[in-house]
């Protein structure tokens, strides 16, 4: 076996119990009331910490672009709440503001 | 008669669920494929094979940690150092998977394992802004379509180059960050006080990156609970969150 493959598994194996153990052993339906709430939060804080700071250098070495683009995404949504919308114009920003 | 006309009904089901999760998966698509690109383009530099760059891709199926990895493996880093990387920069899906599994419609035992392998930071964000409880056949249409999407794109990248400019690119990969935003401001305009559990978890993020021994391994796990930990007991939320 060569190195690649070793490395390949074992990082496999280390990324992938962390997604397994709560899908295969939480009962949601036994969950206290507090704990359900903390859980329905995770997904508007997980948005937030992805977006800030990693987006705001999302294109390679521009920050000042990458929050612009972010920002157009911000006001699209707002507006219209249209995934694939919000994404066309943004990226299509995006690549207008690169090549200009 | 009545027998067939079940099957019909749960059969119809589960391909308008499979059809939800590909549109769903769509602007995943597109970002992993372009990112996943960069990642065959920079195995092929390192030269490594192409069975090694899709071995990572199918096998590990987590980005960033896939680029780290490989930086790590030119720096001449022990494999164990970078399997214990890969771990603690992996293991914010923990708890994504726990947030996930209370919404979950009652999957079957054999969906449970696929569920898991699919928890990423894009298909947990897309499948979670949906309302109410999610069916586990969609959960997994988007995982499958994005995962494709991740092994291909790794492919392509090692055989075909950049076939995408450099400036597109960059911008749908930029297109993933979209995404999120795309998919935070609607629950926001729904119940305005969740752009601070949002920005509290962000700046969070950002501050504890720079603390010895949290550093950005772990920042995002610890911003991530502590914010959600505030909102729910320091700082309740008056509005109820619109997907409890």
């Amino acid at each position: 076996m060569n190195n690649i493959l070793v490395l390949v598994i074992l990082m496999a194996f280390v990324t992938y119990i962390p997604r397994l153990l709560p899908l295969a052993f939480m009962k949601a339906d036994r969950l206290p009331e507090k704990f359900k709430l903390f859980l329905s939060y995770i997904p508007y804080a997980v948005l937030g910490a992805l977006i800030i700071p990693d987006g705001l250098s999302g294109i390679p070495n521009s920050v000042p672009i990458s929050i612009i683009v972010l920002t157009v995404a911000a006001i699209v949504s707002w507006y219209k709440n249209n995934v694939i919308l919000a994404f066309v114009i943004s990226v299509a920003v995006a690549w207008g503001l690169q090549s200009f | 008669m009545l027998e067939t006309g079940k099957n019909n009904k749960s059969e119809k089901q589960t391909i308008s669920n499979i059809l939800m999760g590909l549109k769903d998966a769509f602007p995943i698509m597109l970002g992993y494929f372009s990112v996943a690109m960069a990642f065959g383009l920079l195995v092929k530099s390192v030269d490594l094979y192409l069975k090694d760059s899709v071995l990572f891709s199918t096998v590990v199926f987590a980005g960033a940690s896939q680029f780290m990895a490989l930086n790590m493996l030119i720096n001449g880093i022990s494999v164990l150092s970078i399997v214990t990387a890969t771990f603690l920069v992996n293991f914010r899906h923990f708890i994504m998977s726990a947030s996930l599994s209370s919404r979950l419609l009652k999957p079957r035992k054999w969906q449970i394992p696929f569920i898991a392998f699919g928890v990423t930071d894009e298909t947990f964000s897309v499948v979670m802004a949906r309302e109410g409880v999610l069916p586990p056949v969609y959960v997994m249409a988007v995982s499958f379509f994005s995962y494709i999407s991740w092994g291909s794109g790794t492919a392509a990248g090692f055989l075909l180059g950049s076939l995408i400019p450099e400036a597109l690119g960059d911008s749908l990969g930029m297109g993933l960050y979209v995404l999120f935003m795309s998919l935070l401001v609607p629950e926001i305009k729904k119940a305005p006080r969740i752009i601070w559990v949002a920005l509290t978890a962000g700046i969070l993020n950002t501050v504890l990156s720079y603390v010895p021994l949290i550093g950005s391994s772990w920042s995002l796990v610890f911003g991530v609970i502590i914010s959600a930990l505030l909102f729910t007991f320091v700082f309740p939320l008056e509005t109820e969150v619109p997907n409890e």
